[in-house]
This record gives structure tokens, sequence and C-alpha cells, in this order.
């Protein structure tokens, strides 16, 4: 008897975690991240043009990257290398995610559909010849396909920290300088 | 961002509540709001040392309002020195105007000599906090009330401004 019907309760969550990565906003990580970056931004800007008097500057460029994450426009190139965060940061900038989940929810419905299939006694060659040992990978696949969305929303949560905290950083950095140019500025006032 | 959010932030920062003890600003329209909400936070005394007086900040409907809610206690003063606008320009600036009707708010014009030597513009509101131009040809700002020592030497520096500038009168 096939095991791919056995199968159907994991892949339906499967299907349904993968179909909301997809389409439900809140999943949406890369505009997240993007928005967390510009919200860190607002708390010591009034916006990100005011870090252009330093642009050029690799973090200035870095911060409005991030800003622009998700926007639909491309921001400025930046070198983000030493950053340990900046490698998963790829996995959402290269759509790595969404690919991953489409590939799975493809999976899924084929594993379905063959299942179905089996059921009602049809196509019953197809992958039906699936050993003891190859059982455990087509559960293995299936579990990664459920958890990998999962996965994605812990490493998206991560990143929104450390991409806050970072914005947060460089900010507050611009404005220690801005307040070292007033005192320099005040410092070569004239006498009266 | 949500001016009215930024509104909320401003008086957050004026209060000591806000996550960064300071504000970086860089556009005109954000300017107004700082300067507003400064008007509707002080308790005495507002300082502006400004070299174009822009409009786009200081005749701003909102920053008109607080100004005249300000002034309406008796007890505050405003003082304001301006450096380069023409007489033309203030004959038809709002804030010089309504300055013009308010007993305790007082233009004044930075002599040109000191003018060229000063290269910053700023606003003090009380001695509590400032918003500082470090280049007065643009409109990029610090806004700090965590600075007492800083903010209380401007105050003190304005003061010796404001005794050599010169008292104008407003053109009709």
């Amino acid at each position: 008897m096939s095991t791919i019907p056995a199968l159907e309760p994991l892949l339906g969550v499967g299907f349904a975690v993968n179909l909301s990565y997809l389409y439900i906003p809140w999943f949406h990580y890369l505009q997240g991240i993007g928005k967390t970056a510009k919200q860190a931004l607002s708390e010591g800007t009034d916006s990100k043009d005011i870090l252009g008097e330093y642009s050029g500057e690799d973090s200035v460029n870095c911060v409005q990257y991030l800003s622009s994450l998700g926007t639909g426009t491309k921001g400025p190139d930046c070198k983000l290398f030493d950053k340990l965060w900046s490698y998963p940061l790829r996995i959402f900038t290269w759509r790595v995610d969404k690919m991953l989940s489409v590939i799975s929810t493809i999976f899924i419905i084929y594993m379905l559909v063959i299942g179905v299939a089996h059921q009602i006694g049809l196509y019953q060659s197809t992958l039906v010849e699936i050993s003891d040992n190859q059982k455990h990978w087509f559960l293995h696949l299936a579990a990664i396909c459920i958890i990998s969305p999962l996965i994605m929303s812990a490493i998206a949560l991560w990143l929104r920290v450390r991409v806050k905290s970072y914005v947060l950083k460089t900010v507050g950095e611009y404005a220690v300088k801005e307040k070292t140019d007033a005192a320099t500025a005040f410092g070569n006032k004239p006498d009266i | 961002m949500n001016l009215e959010k930024y509104r909320n932030q401003i008086t957050d920062l004026i209060r000591g509540r806000s996550r960064q003890p300071f504000m970086l600003n860089g556009s005109e329209e954000h300017a107004a709001i700082i300067v507003e909400r400064m008007f509707a936070n002080a308790n005495t005394e507002m300082r502006i040392l400004s070299r174009r007086f822009n409009p786009t900040i200081y005749a701003d409907d909102d920053v008109l309002a607080q100004v005249e809610n300000f002034a309406s206690n008796p007890d505050t003063k405003t003082s304001i020195i301006i450096e380069d606008i023409s007489d033309e320009s203030l004959s038809v600036h709002r804030l010089a105007n309504l300055a013009d009707a308010l007993p305790n708010v007082e233009v004044r014009r930075l002599p040109v000599d000191v003018s060229e030597q000063v290269n910053f513009n700023y606003s003090v509101m009380d001695k509590r906090g400032y918003r500082f131009e470090d280049n007065k040809a643009k409109v990029n700002a610090i806004v700090r009330f965590d600075d007492p020592s800083f903010t209380e030497a401007a105050a003190d520096y304005f003061d010796d401004l404001w005794e050599i500038s010169n008292p104008i009168a407003i053109p009709a």
C-alpha cells in the first residue's frame, strides 16, 4: 500500500503554512526589515535625507540601503560584509525564502495530488515503490517544507533586531558628529 | 514620517521621554514642527537667531498660533535676531508682523559685520534645550534638550548678540 496518503495531514499543514508565507503580508519579511530600519531611523532623524550630508560613507549608505528594503526602490550599495547578519539578510534580499516556499508548495501539491490519486486507485506506479529507507526522506522533506517558513520567521525576527540596533547605533554616531560640529562652530564664534 | 507622529516625538524629546536624546533635523517642514513644539513647551523665554527668517519655518500657521499663545502670557519673552532678510520680505513676513503687534515679541537685526563672522544659527527654549544649525546656509540641525551647559552658553551668547543687534521697525 502507498505510504503517501498517510503524509497528507502533514502535507496539508505544510501547504497552508507555505501559502500563508507567500501571500500574507505579515510574512513579507523583506518589507518588515525595511520598515524596521525606517522606524529606527525616525527615532533620531526626521528623514533619511538628514544623513545625506554624509552620503558616500558606508554606514550611511547601509542605513539608506536597509531603509529601502521592500520598497521597490534600490538603495545605495553598501558593504555589510563585516556583519554576521549580512549573510542571512541575503536570504531575503535575494528572495531565497520565497523561492524555497514556492518550491515547497509545488512539492507539497505534487505529493498531495499523488496521494489522492493513490487513494482512489490511480497512478499506482507513481512513487509507489518507496522503500523503508526512502520513507523517512519523504517525511523529512515534508517536515522541512513545513518548518522552513518558521525558520525564516525566526531568522527575520533576529535580523530585525540586528538591523534596528545597527541603524540606531549609526544614527547615534552621526548625532555625536553633529554635536561635535555644533560645538566646533560655536567655539569659533566671534567675540562680542 | 507622519508629521503628527513627529510632533509627538519632539514633545517626548523635550520632556525627556524619547529613546534617543537627540533629533537630527534635515527638512524645513520638520524644523517648523520643532520650533512650534519649542514655543508650546517653553516657560519663559524663546531666543531665535535666524539668517533668513525662513517663512516656511517661522511663518507656519501652527508656529504662529503657538507664538501667539506663548506671548499671551506677559511674563514671557521672545527675542528674534535676523540677519539676511530684506525689508520688503520682512514687511510680508507673518511672524514679523505678529511680533510688531505683540509687546513681548521683539525682532532685531544683527549688524552685517558680525553676521558675516557667525556661521551658525540656533533657537534656545528657556535654558532647557536648543535646535542648532552648525552651518547657517543649510537647514540641517541637531536638536537636544539634555545638554544644559551648551544650552546655557548658547543662550548667554545670544544675549550678547541681542545687545549689539539693532531694533527694527517692521515696514508697513
